[in-house]
């Protein structure tokens, strides 16, 4: 039954080294994208007067508009996007389920309760602010999920994961609900909006102080590459194979819910980014998840960059929340994902 | 027997009278004078205002959540606002009248079953301020008093415009909220609403005024891209200390282009009378007027 | 080979403990003091109905599972004291159906065996490929390579994941301090005919039998199949409730009588299926 596997006809190389030249064209998306969005907008850029060195910075309007308002909003938007689709990545594996994404095991949940609670209790709190308590919050409940799916298995079963996932959504919704009806007018408003998803956020401060936890997070992803092929086989099939099951577990759950925790704290719980995004990458480059983990990176950081600068142009001076945009894309990519199937 | 006749014509006469006031019908465009009220309830804190304004602060019994002056209508019990309003508490307070907001529709519906009197605010511009103080004072009895008072606001307003008359108009950003701290989040109006009115009258120019909505979430390139010369921020008064002004007007500095930033023309405003669109509304626009064109600078630069 | 000693095992028997120390001896368990052991180059059968403990044995023969008693030695050693990376080296398992969660390759499965050969952040070299390649021609999947796993049929999914098997097995390796030594390689495979049709069956069967016979690969397998056990294995176990009936050459220990008390039925009924 061989038909001349010496043949190097049939197989050039490893079929990793296939994947590489599409991972490097995703890469070459993302810095074409971050470079050339933040010419795109409502108010048109002289593109010498944005490099312009004769006007001082404090009076240039074009280059102001461009260092302080759109570039570091590309730069959130690359950075939450590409966090985003890492973060599915890993959870789609993690809970080998490719319907998963960052927000199935709670973790946006607890981000929300806790930027709702700032927004309602404001002056209260004397720490910084929105961002810092939403990371507060996932952290509650990326703890509270962790404990739950510990308590009755030596391991960690993915099951019982995704059941505390679901409970902890379920319940911190309510409880979302119930800090919303405690707050005024003004601040269900706020609070309304931040749950839209917001990358507008002027300055760079948001994207220095997230760009740590999603290094080390990506720092973990890395390692996290192999064993996620094996898991992909089953718990048992990766074990028998060698992989730490258990250790390689509680990395992808610590690690992308600090990535997804740092992501909602910079523009709020964006969605679909975390699943469209894999789907697509797979489409493109396979299952491998050493290839598919960089190509989502990239892919993701483009795809919410061109988003975000839709909804800033579309309908200006009015903004759409970015989340409204990536729905509408979404929606009917998984119609089609689901009629492709049949 | 006849005298069992005549108690009883008597205690019908009686009773018709006892029932009488409770028995008419919601006429808020009465001809005659209307049935003056005792026990009014007012979930609208303008409306609270104007109803101690013009004299009727004897008749008041409950005030909204959000009520906070003047001082003597704080000591009313509370019955709620806008969103919650307490029905309860509201009927338990024996009302004739209840002052609500035109989009409470539920609570509205629930006072004309229990047949209790309703006024229903709309909130709009600032011409319909003095319109609501005449129709306020028409249906409570109150005419004259709420003429004068009407009277004297459009004369309030009129001198703040003949102030400012013929100076050039700064373009302002009216910020009604933001994320403190950091400069995400910003609403401003936009050319609709009484905030808005206010603005024009104080002789400035609403830099969002094309878009046309009561609030606008402006984002920091729109900011840059309007440029206002002046940025007038409104907040509740609670918790507010010089430190906490002066750091929260630093924070401008993120976007030095702007010329409200170059020159300092940053202010941040708590005084309630800015939010209240009720009697000092007046106060409110002399406020902004001073600050956009400062009475010390010739009135033709 | 690979020794078991006095092995006792049962879900849940951890929690259990916690929560009432007094009642910690007496959990109904999956395995009861079972010992085996599995000769070098030898294809050994284990027998018994649902239930009996076939599986857990397995997981705990692999290292899968921790027995709360007893202890497992692969070539004399411990399995507590060896790394995941060594067991794997030498000891394979196959399940008895492989459910993928995405969509990769033939040749990416069976690529994956060589996990247990590679550093944390290294790729599969020239060595990995040549040994997949040859894995891939020893269980006839060979121009299967390209296609996605969930395109076979079972008999093809079957030898890939025994290929698979066979990749991780294969000693070659760029490091020659990780080339196992001559202690020979061991196949489990849980009730490898199981799910399949007669023709994938007959063929799963003769591959394990050639995979033993030509390969020099020790084999543990479970399985309800007597004539599988009869004419394949060289030694069967007799399971029943998580003890060990009996065990030894199938013509010995496969009777009417063993059957009976194994399977709980006439052993005038079980006599004409050994015929």
């Amino acid at each position: 039954m061989s038909h001349g596997l010496a043949d190097a006809r049939v197989l050039p190389g490893t079929p990793l080294r296939r994947g590489v030249p599409i991972v490097f064209l995703c890469f070459a998306a993302m810095v074409i994208a971050v470079l050339a969005v933040p010419f795109v907008g409502s108010t048109p850029l002289q593109f010498t007067r944005v490099f312009s060195r004769d006007i001082p910075f404090s009076e240039n309007v074009d280059a102001q508009i461009f260092f302080v308002a759109r570039l570091p909003r590309a730069l959130a938007a690359a950075l939450v996007g590409g966090t985003l689709a890492a973060a599915g990545v890993v959870f789609q594996g993690l809970l080998r389920n490719p319907l998963a994404t960052p927000y199935t095991l709670g973790i946006s949940a607890g981000a929300s309760l806790g930027a709702m609670v700032a927004i309602t209790l404001g002056a209260a709190l004397p720490f910084g602010g929105v961002a810092s308590a939403s990371l507060a919050g996932a952290f509650v409940a990326v703890v509270i999920v962790y404990a739950l799916a510990r308590a009755r298995h030596s391991g960690l079963s993915t099951t019982v994961l995704l059941l505390a996932g679901v409970t902890l959504n379920a319940f911190f919704s309510a409880l979302i609900l119930f800090v919303q009806y405690l707050s005024d007018f003004a601040q269900t408003y706020r609070a309304l909006r931040w749950l839209m998803g917001d990358l507008d956020v002027a300055g760079y401060a948001p994207i220095l102080a997230a760009l740590p936890l999603v290094g080390i997070a990506f720092a973990a992803f890395a390692w996290l590459a192999r064993p996620l092929n094996l898991l992909s086989l089953g718990a048992d099939a990766a074990g028998s194979r060698g992989v730490n099951v258990l250790r390689a577990q509680r990395v992808a759950f610590f690690s992308a819910s600090l990535a997804t925790g740092a992501a909602v704290s910079v523009g709020g719980p964006i969605g679909f980014v975390g699943i469209i995004v894999p789907h697509l990458v797979r489409l493109l480059v396979g299952a491998d998840h050493r290839l598919v983990l960089p190509a989502s990176i990239f892919f993701g950081a483009s795809f919410l960059t061109m988003c975000d600068a839709v909804a800033r142009t579309v309908m200006a001076p009015l903004e759409l929340p970015v989340g409204i945009i990536t729905a509408v894309i979404g929606g009917p990519f998984f119609l089609w994902l689901l009629l492709r199937q049949r | 027997m006849m005298r069992a006749k005549t108690a009883a014509a008597i205690g019908l006469v009686m009773l018709a009278l006892a029932v009488s006031p409770f028995a008419s019908p919601i006429r808020q465009d009465a001809q005659r004078e209307a049935p003056r009220y005792s026990r009014i309830v007012s979930l609208v804190p303008a409306v609270t205002e104007m109803l101690f304004a013009m004299g009727a602060g004897g008749a008041v019994a409950g005030i909204s959540s959000y009520d906070r002056y003047p001082p003597e209508a704080l000591t009313r019990p509370k019955v709620g606002g806008l969103i919650d309003p307490d029905f309860e508490r509201i009927l338990s307070l024996r009302p004739d009248l209840v002052i609500t907001y035109g989009t409470q529709s539920e609570l509205i519906d629930r006072l004309r079953r229990a047949n209790i009197g309703i006024y229903n605010y709309e909130h709009a511009g600032l011409a319909d301020i003095t319109a609501t103080l005449r129709s306020l004072g028409q249906r409570i009895g109150r005419r004259a008093e709420a003429e004068r008072l009407a009277a004297s606001l459009e004369q309030h307003l009129a001198d703040v415009r003949a102030r400012v008359a013929g100076r050039p108009r700064p373009r302002t950003a009216l910020i009604i909220g933001r994320e403190l701290g950091t400069l995400r989040g910003v609403h401003a109006s936009a050319g609709v609403g009484f905030l808005h009115d206010l603005l024009e009258t104080a002789g400035g120019i609403d830099v969002f005024d094309d878009v046309k909505r009561q609030s606008l979430q402006v984002s920091t390139e729109v900011l840059l891209a309007r440029a206002p010369e002046v940025i007038l921020e409104l907040h509740p008064p609670e918790g507010w200390t010089p430190e906490k002004i002066a750091r929260e007007r630093a924070v401008w500095q993120q976007l030095p282009s702007l010329p409200a930033v170059r020159r300092g023309r940053i202010h941040i405003l708590t005084d309630h009378r800015l939010i209240v669109p009720g009697p000092r509304v007046g106060d409110a626009a002399r406020m902004i007027a001073d600050l956009l064109h400062p009475p010390s600078l010739p009135s033709n630069r | 080979m690979l020794e078991a000693v006095d092995l006792h095992f049962s879900y849940g028997a951890a929690h259990r403990r916690r929560a009432s120390p007094a009642h910690a001896a007496a959990p109904r368990s999956v395995v009861d003091g079972v010992s085996l052991t599995i000769p070098r180059g030898g294809l050994v059968g284990l027998l018994g109905p649902n239930g009996s403990g076939k599986t857990t044995i397995l997981r705990l023969l692999a290292g899968t599972l921790r027995p709360q008693r007893g202890r497992v030695r692969l070539g004399g050693r411990d399995l507590t004291v060896l790394s995941r990376s060594e067991i794997a080296r030498r000891l394979a398992v196959v399940p008895q159906e492989t459910q993928l969660a995405f969509e990769y390759t033939v040749l990416e499965i069976v690529l994956m065996g060589r996990y247990p050969h590679l550093g944390p952040f290294e790729v599969e070299g020239p060595e990995d490929l040549a040994s997949a390649l040859r894995a891939l021609e020893a269980t006839g999947t060979g121009d299967l390579a390209d296609r996605p796993f969930h395109t076979l049929s079972g008999g093809e999914k079957q030898r890939v994941v025994i290929a698979s098997a066979l990749a991780q097995l294969d000693p070659a390796s760029r490091h020659a301090a990780q080339a196992s030594g001559p202690d020979g390689r061991l196949l489990f495979l849980d009730e490898p005919t199981a799910s399949l049709d007669l023709r994938y069956q007959i063929e799963v069967a003769a591959l394990v039998r050639d995979l033993h016979a030509r390969h020099d690969i020790t084999v543990l397998l479970s399985t309800h199949d007597l004539h599988f056990a009869r004419t394949v294995c060289s030694d069967v176990v007799l399971l029943s409730r998580g003890r060990v009936l009996d065990h030894g050459a199938p013509d010995r220990v496969l009777t009417p009588a063993s059957l009976g008390e194994l399977y709980g039925i006439d052993p005038a009924v079980a006599a004409p299926l050994l015929r």
